[in-house]
């Protein structure tokens, strides 16, 4: 972390930093808070972690090894090797999300403030929809019939491309749309911020471009790109309901995951070859997960130098049409979805949305008087709600201890936070089977609580940590006040870690379906329901999608201010 | 009004909690959706107005297999209507089932269905049946083949949703049926489970080919490729509304389907065709409504009420069975077009049931997994692809043997 300086940071610093930062600004060595506060302060975090990956994952693979021959079975299993072999081509897919997320931001990096906020909100509102409804939309899209789908239509003919091959494109521009704007955000503040004293210096002493590529610019990239990796692959790692809704079932085989294969086989591969599987997998994802745990831990930063705004008004002149042309992209498939969800549902299972008329609130009226919908609605917004509150009062006190290091040395926590990091890329799959047996008698309402906020805890201990450091010492306060102090410097921060637990609880089909508690009053999966008969489900389903979309939106346009200080800082302004 | 179900049920928890639930509601697992799901909640509201018990329905899909066998017993649900059959023989469910010990009284064929030893109590009883040997066309136009063999359907002509497994499935069955119906009853001799090793028969073999030669004839390898994108109603639509396909193999629930898409009174049927000379085929299919052993005796009465003969009374499940897409033993359509099948039912004479709906372990369906796999691949190969019916019937058949040797291994 050299030249990383607490004084330093630019109002638009980039959050995401793992290790932690030396307190070279202001000395904050604290005295007030003892080892067994401090500790205490831990318990529930480590409760959490412990408790529902940790121990549990162990149990796996204890339990993989429990039969002979167990291990054998799932190695020479053909279909557990074509999951594998999947999971290879959606980690493809993950380096080119980073690499679109890259280049748009490489486009747009001169283009002055305003095309790159309406960017950013443009790209980044996929990652807010939940991937059951990215499913429906691109099948939708990519219907086979030219009556219906839009692509097929364009070419003027049946092409499908749902089918054999073309499926992987239909599932790769989903996959792209959802998250490229996360590492669209990612490398944007990166290129924002790049040392552009060491650039001109490098200039002058004559170092071509090339050079200056290889030796200040990659450098300084090499932490966000782990970072947009390290995101897109978490979501390909649990990649589940993407594949279950925008994929017709006899495709699904072909495409599918780990998580999807372990989910339909877990039965057939028996309870050793099951948790067998489970650990190959978490091998596989550790094992791609390690260059970004790399680049995450090297010494590149770009944090000394403040954004250079260079803003070249004859470049920022062409890039308004390849924005122009990026966002209508993009907004696409929200445009799809909302016409479709207004359409008459016998018409819209019969054309496509560009068809237009006959317009009905129909199914919105449908969706609304369905008391399981309303329901589900209200059970998913409390469950959501809980979690929020249940990650923040184990993460709060635990990020402000690891922020501060009372309890052991700095290198102990970098290792501690870079597990932290592994676990949050682990499929569920990983340790669900130990973790159905323990959790089944406490019932379904608690335990998937539990769940959920365990797997979200070490994000959101991420996201508090990183504004955590940045809090500058209280010059009065100690002890237990000054935990009050930093969640209140910190609180764009809190607002972020909140909204993300959110969203992502909001939006999981994955743990309800997976810990074998298809209780059915968790939204996303409503709407896996429709999937059954899809086309003819295409209206109603659209407006049980747009419903279920709201929500999330609505969550982040109202704290859209602190979200973006708390992505660019975490610290109030 | 839909007041009760679900929205009761979800909304209880805090309710409960306080200590202040009421009766709570007889949890019901169904794996209906759209409008089959609609048309079920209607009859069940009619049993919330008799019984003052609310019901909640929840909508499992092609899940329930996975709900029933969990390991959370509390969300086990108090009834559950169920489609494959197969699945009240499974070891963890059928230890979670309450036998029917009285009540009406099902026809033979049905009853011995659902009955693991003879003379002992049922595990369920039926709700609706599906009559899956038809070939739906357009009004007017005259398609039927004079037999099985006899079928060379030209490429596009036949409509197959093979998207969804089951319609792969059901063709299976027919043809198997169609030529060797001792194979048929030989994989299924019992009201339990039947004789693997009938797998491995040459006649099986035969059956997998003849089925590939015929799929193989119905398409050239684009239009192959766009039937796996196609689930069975895309199926419906290709015939009655786009007029791509002359006819599709369907049960008799496409009626509904085809009347919501393409009007009423476009339709015509034919039986699936049998062997030269042999008769046509005739595979059913069903829910049986089971009581699960934590629903107490309200679940048996739920069964109870929910599949008795309705005699001459009306209500919404007989308003189910005329406008079409349900079958029961009790009553005849006012469809014209489903009054033969519905006949053929009640007579019981040489009904089969699904196959398919019938296996549990590892050939059991679902998405990419199971027999559906296997026929999917089939399918695949043969249609989309140019590998000969015969070396693809003989992989198929081989996926099968192995599958079952693993499953045996355990």
């Amino acid at each position: 972390m050299s030249g990383s300086d607490r004084g330093n940071y630019g109002p638009n610093t980039f959050l995401f930093e793992v290790a932690p930062h030396p307190d070279a600004g202001v000395p904050v060595k604290p005295q007030g808070i003892s080892r067994w506060r401090a500790a205490f302060y831990l318990l529930l975090a480590v409760l959490l972690s412990a408790g529902v990956t940790l121990v549990p994952l162990l149990a796996t693979v204890i339990i993989s090894f429990s039969e002979p021959g167990a291990w054998q079975e799932v190695l020479t299993d053909a279909g557990a090797w074509q999951a594998i072999g999947n999971m290879l081509i959606w980690w493809l897919l993950v380096v080119v999300v980073c690499a679109v997320g890259l280049g748009l931001a490489w486009l747009v990096r001169n283009a002055g403030p305003a095309l790159g906020l309406v960017m950013r909100i443009i790209l980044v509102l996929p990652a807010v929809v939940s991937p059951l409804t990215t499913g429906a939309v691109f099948r939708l899209l990519f219907d086979t019939s030219q009556e219906r789908g839009m692509a097929s239509a364009l070419l003027g003919r049946d092409t499908p491309f749902l089918g054999p091959g073309w499926i992987w494109l239909v599932l790769g521009s989903a996959f792209v749309w959802q998250y490229a704007g996360i590492a669209f955000l990612v490398f944007h503040e990166a290129l924002a911020r790049l040392p552009a004293d060491l650039l001109r210096t490098t200039r002058a002493f004559g170092v071509d471009r090339r050079g200056r590529l290889w030796s200040v610019i990659l450098p300084a990239l090499a932490r966000p790109a782990a970072l947009a990796y390290l995101f897109a692959l978490v979501f390909a790692a649990r990649v589940f309901d993407l594949v279950l809704m925008g994929v017709p079932g006899s495709m699904q085989a072909l495409v599918e995951g780990g998580g999807l294969y372990w989910w339909r086989h877990n039965d057939d591969l028996g309870y050793a070859g099951a948790a067998a599987l489970a650990v190959l997998m978490s091998l596989l994802v550790a094992a791609l997960a390690a260059p970004a745990l790399l680049g995450l831990h090297g010494r590149v930063t770009w944090a000394g130098s403040a954004p250079s705004t260079r803003p070249r008004t004859d470049r920022a002149r062409w890039l308004w049409p390849l924005g122009g042309a990026v966002s209508v992209l993009w907004l696409l498939p929200f445009a799809a979805l909302l016409i479709t969800s207004l359409r008459d549902p016998v018409a819209a299972a019969q054309t496509g949305w560009w068809n237009g008329e006959p317009w009905t609130f129909g199914s919105y009226t449908e969706a609304l008087t369905d008391s399981a919908f309303i329901s589900a609605l209200a059970t998913t917004f409390l469950r959501a709600v809980t979690v929020v509150a249940v990650v923040l009062l184990a993460a709060v006190p635990a990020a402000y201890v690891l922020a501060h290091e009372h309890l052991l040395p700095r290198r102990t926590w970098q290792m501690v936070l870079l597990v932290a990091v592994a676990l949050a890329a682990l499929p569920p799959q990983a340790f669900a089977v130990p973790l159905q047996q323990v959790l089944s008698p406490i019932g379904t309402a608690p335990a998937l609580i539990i769940v959920h906020a365990a797997l979200v805890l070490p994000l959101a201990v991420l996201v508090l940590h990183n504004a955590f450091v940045r809090v500058s010492a209280p010059m009065l306060v100690r002890g237990r006040r000054e935990l009050f102090h930093y969640v209140r410097e910190a609180r764009p921060a809190v607002v972020l870690a909140g909204a993300v637990v959110f969203v992502l609880v909001w939006n999981d089909a994955v743990v309800g379906l997976l810990l074998n508690w298809p209780s059915g009053d968790h939204l996303p999966l409503i709407l896996l329901e429709q999937a059954r008969h899809f086309m003819s489900a295409a209206s109603p389903l659209a407006a049980q999608a747009v419903l279920a979309m709201v929500v999330p939106v609505l969550v982040v346009a109202l704290t859209a201010r602190l979200l973006y200080q708390g992505l660019t800082g975490g610290v109030r302004r | 009004m839909s007041i009760s179900r679900r929205a009761f049920l979800l909304a209880v928890p805090a309710v409960a909690a306080a200590g202040c639930a009421g009766q709570p509601p007889l949890r019901v697992a169904v794996v209906w959706s759209g409008e089959e799901l609609q048309r079920f909640l209607r009859v069940v509201d009619a049993y919330v107005a008799h019984s003052r018990r609310p019901v909640s329905v929840y909508s499992a899909g092609d899940n329930i297999s996975a709900l029933l066998r969990g390991p959370a017993e509390n969300v086990i649900p108090d009834v559950a209507v169920i489609p494959r059959l197969g699945l009240l023989f499974d070891p963890v469910v059928r230890k979670r089932i309450q036998p029917r010990e009285s009540g009406h009284v099902q026809p033979e064929f049905w009853r011995r269905l659902v009955t693991p030893e003879e003379g002992g109590p049922e595990l369920g009883a039926w709700f609706k049946l599906a009559y899956k040997s038809l070939v739906w066309h357009r009004k007017g136009e005259r398609h039927a083949p004079a037999s099985l063999t006899a079928w060379q359907p030209r490429p596009g002509s036949v409509a197959i949703g093979a998207a969804d497994g089951w319609v792969l499935s059901d063709w299976f069955e027919n043809v198997l049926l169609s030529m060797a119906p001792e194979a048929y009853d030989g994989l299924f001799a019992s009201a339990t489970r039947g004789d693997p090793e009938w797998w491995a028969r040459g006649e099986v073999s035969e059956a997998l080919e003849r089925l590939a030669s015929l799929w193989r004839d119905a398409f050239t390898p684009e239009q192959g490729r766009r039937a796996l994108t196609l689930q069975f109603h895309d199926s419906i639509l290709d015939v009655f509304r786009y007029r791509t396909a002359d006819v599709v193999a369907a049960p008799d629930f496409a009626l509904p389907v085809i009347q919501r898409y393409a009007g009423a009174d476009v339709a015509g049927h034919f039986r699936f065709p049998g062997d030269a000379g042999g008769p046509p085929p005739l595979v059913v299919g069903g829910d049986v409504a089971v009581a699960m052993k934590r629903g107490g005796s309200d679940a048996l009465d739920f069964v109870e009420w929910l599949t008795r003969p309705r005699g001459n009374t009306n209500d919404a499940l007989t308003e189910w069975v005329d406008e079409g897409g349900f079958l029961t033993p009790y009553r005849d359509p006012t469809q014209p077009l489903l009054r033969e099948p519905a006949l053929a039912l009640r007579r019981s004479e040489g009904l089969r049931y699904d196959l398919s709906d019938r296996l549990i372990g590892r050939l059991e369906g679902g998405d990419g997994r199971g027999l559906w796999r296997v026929l999917t691949e089939l399918f695949s190969d043969v249609a989309a692809s140019t590998v000969t019916p015969r070396s693809a019937a003989l992989a198929a058949r081989e996926k099968i043997v192995t599958s079952l040797a693993k499953g045996a291994a355990r």
